[in-house]
This record gives C-alpha cells, sequence and structure tokens, in this order.
C-alpha cells in the first residue's frame, strides 16, 4: 500500500514538504478508505466518521511543510482519529469516556452463528484489549507499530493481545477458531 | 495476568479463519462521498496557496533558503500559458497553477493581463480561486 503510484509515503511526505499539493493528495487518496473504516469504528456512525477523518486529514495537512514521517504513515494517523474521535464524542454526546476506550465495538451481526459469537466475544473483551486485537489483525498493524500509535511500551502490546486472544481461545462460542493451530 | 516476558510469539497469532472474519467484521472498506474528497482537495490547496514560499524553503534549505529562492526566481523565465489558467505553462489547468499564481501574486511579480481568468480587468484571489475551480472539476 504504502508503494503505490511509484511513490511511497515518505516520498510524498517530502515532496509535500517542497509545496506540491498532489502529493498530500495522493496520500489522502491511499489511506483515506483505512482512516474512514477506523474513524467508523470509534463513532459507530457514517456522517460522524467521515467528520472526524476529514478532520484528521486537515490536522495533517497543517503539518506541512515541516512534517517529519518518523513511523508509518498509519501510526501517525492513527492516535490523530482516535482522540478527535474521542473528543467530538465528548462534546456531541456529553459523556465522560477514558483514554483508553474505543468505544464502538462493531457492527450488529447480520450473518453466519459463528460471525455473530465472534462480534459479541469481541463485543465484550475489555477495550484495551480489543483496540489492540483490532489493531494487529485487522489494520495489520506491527506490534511495534501499534506500541508507538498508543505510546505505550512494547511489552503493554504483547500483554494486551495475549489477553485478548486468551479469552478468544477460552470463550466455547470461539474455541474452535483455535483448533486449526493445535 | 501474564507477563509479556513469558509470552511467545506463537501465542500472538491468530488462526486463519479467525483473522478472517475479524476483517470481515471490522475492516470492511467504507466509501468515502466525493464531497468529502473536494472538501478536503479544497483545503489542500488553500493551505499549500497560502503557505509562505520562504516557510517551504525554510524547510528544505536552512542556510540561506531565502536568497537562493529569491535569485532562482530572478533568473528563471515567467512561462506563457497557451491554455486560460495553464499559469505554469505545462499545457494543462492544474492545482498547481492556482498555487502558482497565488504565489506570483504574493511576491507580487509581474502579473500577465492573460491570466485575468473572469475578465474583471483585475488579476486577483477570485482567478485563483477560478483556476482552482477548474482543476478540481477536472480531477
Amino acid at each position: 500500500m504504502a508503494e503505490s503510484n511509484g511513490r511511497s509515503d515518505e516520498q510524498l511526505v517530502e515532496a509535500a514538504n517542497r509545496g506540491d499539493p498532489r502529493a498530500f493528495d495522493a496520500l489522502y487518496q491511499r489511506h483515506k478508505a483505512w482512516a474512514a473504516q477506523l474513524s467508523y469504528r470509534f463513532t459507530g456512525n457514517h456522517d460522524d466518521a467521515m467528520d472526524v477523518m476529514q478532520e484528521a486529514f486537515i490536522y495533517l495537512l497543517r503539518k506541512f511543510p515541516g512534517f517529519r514521517l518518523t513511523a508509518a504513515f498509519t501510526t501517525f494517523l492513527y492516535p490523530v482519529i482516535k482522540n478527535i474521535a474521542l473528543s467530538r464524542l465528548r462534546k456531541t454526546r456529553r459523556i465522560v469516556l477514558d483514554e483508553n476506550i474505543v468505544l464502538y465495538a462493531g457492527e450488529p451481526p447480520k450473518e453466519s452463528g459463528a460471525e455473530r459469537s465472534l462480534a459479541d466475544i469481541v463485543t465484550t473483551l475489555p477495550a484495551i484489549h480489543r483496540e489492540v486485537l483490532l489493531m494487529r489483525f485487522v489494520d495489520d498493524m506491527k506490534l511495534e507499530d501499534i506500541a508507538e500509535a498508543l505510546a505505550v511500551p512494547l511489552g503493554t502490546v504483547k500483554s494486551r493481545l495475549h489477553n485478548a486472544l486468551k479469552a478468544l481461545r477460552e470463550d466455547e462460542s470461539t474455541r474452535s477458531y483455535f483448533e486449526e493451530l493445535q | 495476568m501474564t507477563d509479556h516476558h513469558d509470552i511467545r510469539d506463537a501465542d500472538l497469532e491468530a488462526p486463519a479463519t479467525l483473522l478472517a472474519d475479524l476483517r470481515s467484521l471490522y475492516g470492511a472498506p467504507r466509501e468515502v462521498p466525493a464531497e468529502v474528497d473536494d472538501t478536503i482537495r479544497r483545503a489542500v490547496w488553500r493551505h499549500f496557496a497560502a503557505t509562505p514560499r520562504a516557510r517551504i524553503v525554510r524547510y528544505l534549505f536552512p542556510l540561506a533558503a531565502a536568497a537562493a529562492a529569491a535569485a532562482i526566481l530572478a533568473i528563471l523565465p515567467l512561462s506563457r500559458e497557451s491554455i486560460p489558467g495553464d499559469i505554469d505553462g505545462n499545457g494543462e489547468v492544474d492545482i498547481l497553477d492556482a498555487f502558482a499564481l497565488a504565489r506570483r501574486m504574493e511576491a507580487t511579480e509581474k502579473i500577465e493581463g492573460g491570466w485575468d481568468m473572469n475578465a474583471d480587468g483585475l488579476v486577483d484571489e477570485v482567478d485563483v480561486d477560478l483556476i482552482a475551480a477548474v482543476a478540481v472539476a477536472l480531477w
């Protein structure tokens, strides 16, 4: 993904730093689908998700020129989207949220029984475990990138992911997934 | 709670079927409406058009950047466009043309009469906006 259109994210950031608006647009085009999906995960509402995504890219835009990409682009964008979404939810819904909460756990299950069970179990995981589980296996982020995005030690990420998987492994509804590993 | 030192890499792997179901549940691509794309593009253009050239140059060349940029601008001929709005003369009207016109206005460089897009006798921000609108429409 980071190498599409012939230029890496790093090269596009450099071009945008030189004042090329098309380079920023290419970054946006490359990452907007993921950003939209992540925004939806935090807000659970399409319109709110679009607003959050838009605000996140505008925030990023204001970093140019002079933006330094010191990690994967998604590693930088993740906490931006999360913070904007949580801040928005605090304002609009007038509720107090824990900084570490991933508020929206997923869409209501709608198809097979196995899928429904998985959604139910994931929803009941502690938010900090669920968040790491989704970052690792849905967003396909490396453990080191997750640690950076969440500003927590790598060991904490491993521990949270381990606990999330353990819960899935031990629940009778999702235990069958792990039989293929044995 | 398991200490992370006791966790093996194999303990952090997910079966392929679990991965597939998680992605199906939470990773479905979200369609971004065209109006959101347009809003972002306009913001991008406005931002880069409004970003002082010196700020960009200072980022690229910390030492004597402003002087170098001024020297380069002084020796480079201004390209004359053959297509209305084609400020940089590359044969197409794109967001960089609006960007270029804004820069030239900002630097109070020579303004060509042919850049008066709305033919009101002035080359101003309205003309920049018109070029940007054309560029966005073409994208």
